[in-house]
């Protein structure tokens, strides 16, 4: 797969850079056992060696610590750090405005974002699911989910998942993550990536919803570099939105300029602000951006990734 | 500054069409956001199309267009250019008959000759002249050139010619040249006429320099040769009349004498008083030939001493009549059998065919046209309607003659034209080959009645009219008769072994089907030349001798001209000698050009392609590294 910067996605230089990341996870956890450290809950076996505890009733007699009771000649029991397998749900917005203004290949970034994220997920062997929220309009299914992939070999089967989507249609993102989540019932961390460039109820209820039902919610906000400078785009000219085909006669004077920074900055603010109160993980990423640099640099500085 | 192709002008409308596609493409391009949320606030244009900005695009693709079409309309800058010139001269050298008038020991032209060359001689290195000579018309001998050494040869070349002289168109086109490309030039004469027989605008003659030569008045001259003698009369009963005048402004003494084929018939010694004029007959002539008249002795000019003329042998012609109406034929047999050396064939038009026709027969179609090509000359009477050689749309009945061609061969001694019997008319339209020669008039314009022309190398007279029972010979109607002899006389062929008469000055061109191939000509006393062209210049008197395959004839040149034979000239102003002044120095002019720059414009539209090339080039890269 090769990506709208011409980088691919399944080069073995890039993937190499990605084999040392892994998603920081605050409290979500899965059942079955796993290689992500759980911080806070310990358990009597695993890897990394935490404490050790007075041999209680209900305890399994053979995780016994002999050479303590030898030296102490006391019951302990020893400890380890507990590491569970964290279901990851990516949620790509594929609405329309995800393809526009075609110049940011925003769409594409996104895509790339996702496969570099199911690479990171699966190398550390977490189940994923991949979602594409598509719009419910005209019968259309409300998401596109490829089913849950377990190790890092399924990775190959992400890529043709993603060449297949399109940008279009409104954006849905309440209707769709609902929808998706009442046909899911494990529970996991719920990574949106999206240019929320809708109604904020859209993205307030569905970030809302995802939280409501236990998933720990990461926002990823896309933002194409047009977007940023509108500059790059027009000067004067007759402006449509793609999603409901509005038009809009635009000259870009210093004050218009003006007006349209403002009424975008609060528009990340709010996306921004409503993210931090309900302490949902909140990255912005510019698809001036270099791939790679927004995985290795821009991610961990904002708490989405870490060092294995 | 200016442009010489306004014809390009339109073009610019081109920079409307640019402007209307830029709008055109504004308002059909659509530029796609992800959303209008953020441009709310944003104040929309009210005034789409009149806010039309123009694009760095735009301004390149207008400049370029600007450029183009500046090319096309050839701009130029007006740019002074300094010039070092010298004078211009243009000379007029009279070369005609009186010229070669003798003045002292020299000629006239001799004379002229000389003070042109003294003329040239003085140029400076940087003048240019041009030289005209006339005689009875100007010719070109030289364009304006600054090889002097080139000129004196051209002056050196030049001779007087046995004609007379028509200075004035001369002096017209030297003016004409004059003042072309913008330059003045000073006109010289050289002549021995003086201004006032010129007959130019004073304000012309004014701008000439006249060298006039000669005064001389010695020169008595042979003002006319007249023989007479009609085709159907013989040698013996030809008459002729020599006119002797005297130009003199003194009682002058002469011998005239005749020759009839170089053996002298005739020798009278006489003497004029001045300005006076004598008349001497001759006739009795013992056989045909070459009849020339000379006086003795010589005076100043010398060509109009001797003329000449020829007198001929009665030949017998044919009248051929090819007429259905037996009147007519009685007639013309009484009138033929009073000519002496005319005989009358008759034919009727069943009976008549083109091969019972040689060259030097006359043939009268009376009321019949053939259908086929005559190998003679013919006169048609009365033609049908229908025929192939005459259109005849009308008819028409007592019609007055109101028009003729006054002079024609046919019309002379004919004093009552207007008298001629018309009962009955065709109206005819004219041919194209033809001229009206008698004409009537009615509502729907001029009526032909007698036409004239030449048609396959013959000539052709038509009578839209009948003659009419019993008119010819009726003594009522002598008119007619006289009209009839006149036309016969008119249609008679040229005898080929006969002289032609010409004057000198004259052109004598070959007739239809001769060609000038393998045909050379002796002219008077010179050496035999090729004709070139379909025409011979008679500029000498004498005889002129044309030998070829398939043609030969004789021409006598002769000079009557009153202008060329009196030679004597008053002193007055223009007589007097024009000193040669010193060259001028060679003369700085400033003059503006236009300094055509559309070329510069087309490289500026290349260039500015090239820079366009070159900057999208660059961003494709930019945005590929990118």
């Amino acid at each position: 797969m090769v990506g709208a910067r011409g980088v691919s996605i399944i080069d073995p230089v890039f993937l190499k850079n990605l084999d040392r990341l892994r998603v920081r996870v605050r409290a979500a956890r899965g059942h079955r056992p796993g290689e992500t450290p759980i911080p806070r809950i310990s358990q009597q076996w695993g890897i990394e060696f935490e404490s050790y505890k007075d041999y209680g009733p209900g305890d399994d007699f053979r995780y016994v610590d002999w050479n303590a009771v030898g030296r102490l000649d006391q019951m302990l029991v020893k400890t380890f750090t507990a590491e569970r397998e964290i279901p990851f749900h990516l949620f790509l917005d594929t609405s329309a405005s995800m393809g526009a203004p075609t110049i940011d290949h925003k769409f594409a970034f996104a895509t790339d974002l996702v496969a570099a994220f199911s690479y990171v997920v699966l190398i550390n062997n977490d189940t994923l699911r991949v979602v594409a929220l598509s719009s419910p309009e005209k019968g259309q299914r409300p998401f596109l989910a490829l089913s849950s992939l377990r190790h890092r070999s399924q990775f190959l089967r992400v890529p043709p998942f993603l060449e297949r989507l399109t940008a279009a249609g409104k954006t849905y993102l309440r209707e769709t993550v609902r929808a998706y989540i009442e046909q899911t019932k494990e529970r996991g961390v719920a990574v949106v990536l999206s240019d929320f460039l809708t109604e904020p109820s859209q993205y307030e209820e569905a970030l809302i919803l995802l939280k409501a039902r236990g998933y720990e919610v990461k926002a990823v906000h896309i933002l194409g570099a047009a977007e940023l400078d509108p500059t790059q785009l027009f000067r004067r000219g007759k402006l449509y939105d793609v999603e409901d085909q509005s038009e809009r006669w635009i000259s870009l004077t210093q004050a218009n300029l003006q007006r349209y920074r403002d009424a975008l900055q609060a528009h990340l603010d709010a996306v921004q602000g409503f993210c931090h109160r309900h302490q949902i993980l909140y990255a912005r990423v510019s698809t001036a951006s270099r791939l790679l640099a927004v995985m290795t640099e821009e991610f961990p500085r904002a708490g989405l990734l870490t060092l294995r | 500054m200016g442009i010489l192709n306004p014809s390009a002008l339109p073009f610019l409308a081109l920079l409307g069409l640019l402007v209307l596609i830029y709008l055109r493409e504004r308002w059909r391009k659509r530029i796609a956001v992800p959303t209008l949320m953020l441009w709310v606030q944003v104040k929309e244009d009210k005034l789409r199309v009149r806010r039309f900005l123009p694009s760095l695009l735009f301004l390149a693709q207008a400049l370029l267009l600007l450029l183009l079409i500046g090319g096309l309309l050839h701009p130029y800058r007006p740019v002074t250019v300094t010039e070092t010139r010298g004078d211009r001269w243009i000379l007029v050298m009279d070369i005609s008959a009186s010229m070669q008038a003798r003045e002292g020991r020299t000629r006239r032209f001799e004379m002229a000759l000389d003070q042109a060359e003294q003329l040239v001689k003085a140029f400076g290195p940087l003048d240019e002249a041009m030289l005209i000579s006339v005689a009875i018309r100007p010719q070109l001998v030289s364009g304006f050139t600054t090889d002097h050494r080139q000129l004196l040869h051209l002056l050196e070349t030049l001779h007087p010619l046995d004609t007379g002289t028509n200075l004035s168109l001369g002096i017209e086109l030297a003016l004409a040249q004059r003042d072309r490309q913008g330059r003045q030039a000073r006109i010289h004469v050289f002549t021995d006429l003086s201004k006032s027989t010129l007959g130019l605008p004073e304000e012309q003659l004014k701008d000439l320099v006249y060298h006039r030569v000669g005064k001389s008045d010695d020169n008595l001259a042979i003002a006319a040769l007249q023989l007479y003698q009609n085709p159907f009369q013989n040698y013996s009963q030809a008459q002729a009349y020599v006119l002797v005048r005297n130009y003199s402004y003194r009682p002058k003494g002469a011998v005239l004498t005749v020759y009839l084929n170089d053996k002298a018939i005739f020798r009278r010694d006489f003497s004029l008083p001045a300005r006076d004029v004598a008349s001497f007959s001759v006739k009795g002539f013992d056989g045909p030939g070459k009849l020339t008249a000379r006086l003795e002795p010589e005076d100043a000019l010398a060509v109009d001493n001797q003329a000449l003329a020829w007198l001929a042998e009665r030949k017998p012609r044919r009248l051929v009549l090819v007429s259905a109406v037996k009147g007519l034929r009685e007639e013309l047999e009484r009138v033929s059998s009073s000519i002496p050396g005319l005989s009358l064939t008759a034919l009727t038009p069943e009976t008549f065919t083109p091969t019972l026709l040689n060259e030097q027969d006359i043939v009268l179609f009376h009321q019949f046209v053939p259908g086929t090509a005559v190998p003679a000359n013919s006169l048609y009477v009365f033609p049908p309607p229908d025929n192939p050689l005459f259109p005849v749309v009308a008819e028409a009945a007592d019609l007055n003659i109101l028009d003729w061609r006054e002079g024609h061969e046919i019309l002379q001694n004919l004093h009552y034209v207007e008298a001629l019997p018309l009962r009955k008319a065709r109206v005819m339209a004219l041919p194209s080959w033809a001229q009206v020669l008698i004409s009537s008039r009615t509502r729907g314009g001029e009526v032909p009645l007698a036409l004239t022309g030449e048609k396959d190398g013959h000539r052709v007279v038509c009578f839209a009219f009948d003659l009419g029972k019993g008119n010819l010979t009726n003594s009522d109607n002598l008119t007619l008769l006289l009209l009839f002899l006149n036309t016969l006389r008119w249609l008679l062929p040229h005898d080929p072994a006969a002289p032609l008469l010409v004057s000198s000055g004259e052109t004598f061109f070959l007739p239809a089907g001769v060609t000038p191939d393998s045909l050379r000509f002796t002219p008077p006393g010179g050496v035999e030349k090729a004709v070139d062209t379909g025409s011979v210049e008679v500029d000498q008197v004498g005889e002129y001798r044309l030998v070829g395959s398939h043609y030969h004839a004789t021409l006598y040149a002769n000079l009557f001209d009153d202008a060329e034979s009196d030679i004597g000239r008053r002193e007055d102003d223009d007589t007097k000698p024009i000193p040669v002044s010193a060259a001028r120095p060679p003369q700085e002019l400033s003059h503006t050009v236009p300094a055509e720059f559309g070329r510069w414009l087309y490289y500026g539209a290349a260039l500015l392609l090239l820079l366009e090339w070159l900057y999208a080039l660059w961003r494709y890269r930019r945005a590929s590294e990118s």
